[in-house]
């Protein structure tokens, strides 16, 4: 009972002193903000590029027909949508309107020039503000290139080695054929998060490592202001006083978690994926921080150095854990360090969380962040407790 | 019938490192009776009262309230003691009421009972009227009261009090004074350290003279009079003839010195107050004509002097 009058009068002068609302949520909401306000443009804001183009067919044979099935083989993977253009002069009109990003031209004489043995070269139109959708299309033609040039090549062989098939029955069949290898174009990939979802998780992984602060070193504080004696002096176990502290840290933090994560979905449309899930992940990375936090408190000897120490510690675990960028999942030593830090399960997590995977899915990651917080909490209980009894 | 301690503090050590901070200090505090505790800064007082209220522990020694071991590993050991500590132990952003009623709760106080005694320790403290107010808008005198009140709220049988009226003005220190003093009416023990010498004498029945962690001397403000031997001084307006009556002075026992000086004559005596009688018939017997005679008591800085060696402001 002491432990939770302990908490409510810290959180009452948490929202008191407004420190609960840069901490909690200011910070951490800005920063979400400016990060995909920045980077969103670039990227196209995290949404799945499909490039529009264009298809002028100057040639008509059947060879430039097989450059149509490529195209509408990408459409359907989504990579592109495609239409078909009368002219050169008329794809110049569209590119300009913004109604199409790039055209293939095919020229006249492509198919003979095929059949013959040497396709020649099919003509990309784009827009150089819109180069990625370009790039997109000159690859679909490329690849269509390649294919005819393996089919001629085998022609070729065909005609050389005496075959009884005639030549032109083995290119046809050799450009129609099936790609040995299908490549299926996903949404940037079913477990990578869009870039608002990233910073809104990732930042709000890095500032409850600052935002716990309030709560667990606020005994330092109290030590340093005078009121610590009167605690102690109190029937009040030690115990009572550091699990009250603690209390104050988890409650501090999953508030502001939960607010920030609620807030980035409705107004920045983060994806956190199963809420239930969302509610695990929170918890798991608030104990966490509260353990780690514990223990900063019980190393430290002042607030000052506790949040000197703390500081360093959630930048190092942070950035090792991908809360500001995504590191190669390269493992070694750098992929064995991510996995001690309990950022790097968060953003699994939510990543699961927003590929569809529900409450269970996250079982591994809420299980590594809670024996996270509970080895690093024991090891700071030890040691506030040893400072509380001198 | 003898009336039993309600505190017992017994062979009390305590070391940080090789620096011995309290070196085996003993004492004994009655229900209603204020002993104070009196030695400079840096003397062990505080850590000896931190070790007494359970605050801190201790490496050799007993304290027993009331029958009870008090000790910092048991809570309920505490539930007696009411401590106010030498800093203001109050959060400056609650209200004084939200202040008293923290604690309070912590001291086991509930409901009606606690806001009652929440209402009455306000009215004590004379803060009633800015109960709702956050404290860091009073003014230093009233957060040494509310600061007072917080020991007091839930009716402790002691109350230990450690400088409590460092950098206080003199009216809220007065006030303060009185509070201790009907405290000590009302029955309840009042621990006090203190280096004023003036609030030693005033509001303890017995002081504990405390330098470099031990207890020097005990007693009554006359009992270590008596003890030290201090001497007091016996300032006399005359005119005559000095230097006889300086001669039939210096023959009483327990008179140390005669000057003669520019107004008359000066006698350094212990328990110079009991001499006077004699000394005027001495004085009128050698035809000295007397205007003014002044007694000054040995106080306890010059018994501090004396048990230690030392000035009590060092």
């Amino acid at each position: 009972m002491a432990a939770l009058f302990i908490a409510a009068n810290d959180l009452r002068q948490r929202l008191r002193d407004r420190s609960i609302f840069v901490y909690g949520l200011l910070l951490p909401f800005g920063l979400t903000f400016v990060f995909s306000l920045l980077l969103g443009p670039f990227t196209g804001g995290g949404s799945p590029v499909t490039a529009r183009v264009g298809l002028v067919d100057l040639d008509g044979s059947p060879v430039s027909a097989g450059l149509r099935t490529a195209l509408t083989g990408a459409q359907e993977a989504g990579a592109v949508t495609w239409d078909e253009v009368d002219s050169e002069q008329e794809a110049r009109e569209l590119i300009g309107a913004g109604e199409l990003d790039a055209v293939i031209v095919v020229p006249g004489g492509f198919g003979a020039g095929a059949l013959a043995g040497e396709p020649g070269d099919l003509h990309v139109i784009g827009d150089s503000n819109r180069r990625l959708s370009g790039l997109m299309a000159t690859s679909v033609a490329d690849a269509y290139i390649s294919r005819l040039r393996s089919a001629a090549w085998a022609a070729q062989v065909v005609r050389e080695g005496g075959s009884p098939l005639p030549p032109q029955l083995v290119f046809g069949q050799a450009a129609a054929a099936d790609d040995p290898v299908v490549l299926v174009p996903r949404e940037t990939s079913d477990r990578q998060l869009d870039l608002v979802t990233y910073y809104a998780a990732g930042m709000a992984a890095f500032f409850v490592f600052f935002t716990v602060q309030l709560g667990v070193t606020g005994i330092l504080d109290e030590e340093q202001d005078g009121t610590l004696p009167r605690l102690l002096a109190a029937p009040v176990s030690r115990a009572s006083l550091v699990l009250g502290k603690v209390l104050s840290s988890f409650l501090i933090g999953a508030a502001s978690m939960s607010v920030l994560a609620l807030a980035s979905s409705l107004v920045m449309g983060a994806n956190w994926g199963s809420p239930p899930g969302a509610v695990l992940l929170i918890l798991a990375i608030v104990l966490a921080a509260a353990g780690v936090v514990t223990l900063v408190a019980g190393l430290a000897r002042t607030p000052q150095a506790a949040g000197n120490l703390q500081s360093i510690v959630a930048v190092t675990l942070g950035a090792l854990g991908g809360s500001f960028f995504q590191l190669p999942d390269s493992g070694g030593v750098l992929g064995a360090l991510r996995r001690l830090t309990p950022h790097f399960w968060f953003m699994e997590g939510v990543s699961d969380l927003a590929a569809g995977a529900g409450p269970l899915g996250v079982g591994t990651e809420v299980l590594a962040m809670l024996a996270f917080g509970l080895v690093t909490g024991a090891i700071g209980w030890v040691f506030l407790q040893r400072r509380l009894t001198r | 019938m003898e009336r039993a301690p309600l505190l017992v503090v017994d062979s009390l050590r305590k070391s940080y490192g090789d620096f011995k901070a309290v070196k085996g200090v003993s004492f004994e505090v009655f229900p209603g009776e204020t002993y104070g505790l009196l030695g400079p800064n840096g003397a062990g007082k505080t850590t000896l009262i931190s070790m007494v209220a359970g605050v801190l522990s201790r490496d050799a020694g007993e304290v027993t309230l009331a029958g009870t071991q008090v000790s910092s590993d048991v809570p309920a050991s505490r539930r007696d003691i009411g401590l106010v500590p030498q800093d203001l132990a109050i959060y400056p952003d609650l209200t004084g009421r939200e202040n008293l009623a923290f604690f309070g709760r912590l001291h086991g106080l509930r409901g009606q009972g606690l806001w009652r005694r929440v209402d009455e320790v306000l009215t004590v403290a004379g803060l009633a009227d800015r109960s709702h107010q956050r404290v860091k808008e009073y003014s230093g005198g009233m957060k040494r009261r509310l600061n007072i009140a917080v020991g007091l709220l839930h009716s402790p049988k002691l109350l230990i009090l450690d400088e409590p009226t460092v950098g206080v003005d003199p009216q809220s220190r007065n006030s303060i004074l009185e509070s201790v003093e009907a405290l000590a009416d009302e029955g309840v023990a009042v621990l006090y350290t203190t280096h004023y010498m003036e609030e030693a004498e005033r509001l303890c029945d017995r002081i504990g003279i405390i330098d470099e962690g031990e207890l020097r001397a005990e007693g009554t403000r006359r009992e270590l009079v008596r003890l030290v031997g201090s001497e007091d001084v016996i300032e006399v307006e005359a005119s005559g003839d000095l230097a006889e009556a300086s001669a039939a002075l210096k023959g009483f026992t327990g008179v140390d010195r005669v000057d003669v000086t520019f107004t008359g004559l000066q006698v350094t005596a212990v328990g110079g107050a009991g001499l006077l009688a004699r000394l005027v018939q001495v004085l009128d017997g050698a035809g000295v004509t007397l205007s003014r005679v002044d007694v000054r008591e040995a106080d306890l800085e010059s018994v501090f002097l004396s048990l230690t060696g030392k000035e009590l402001r060092d």
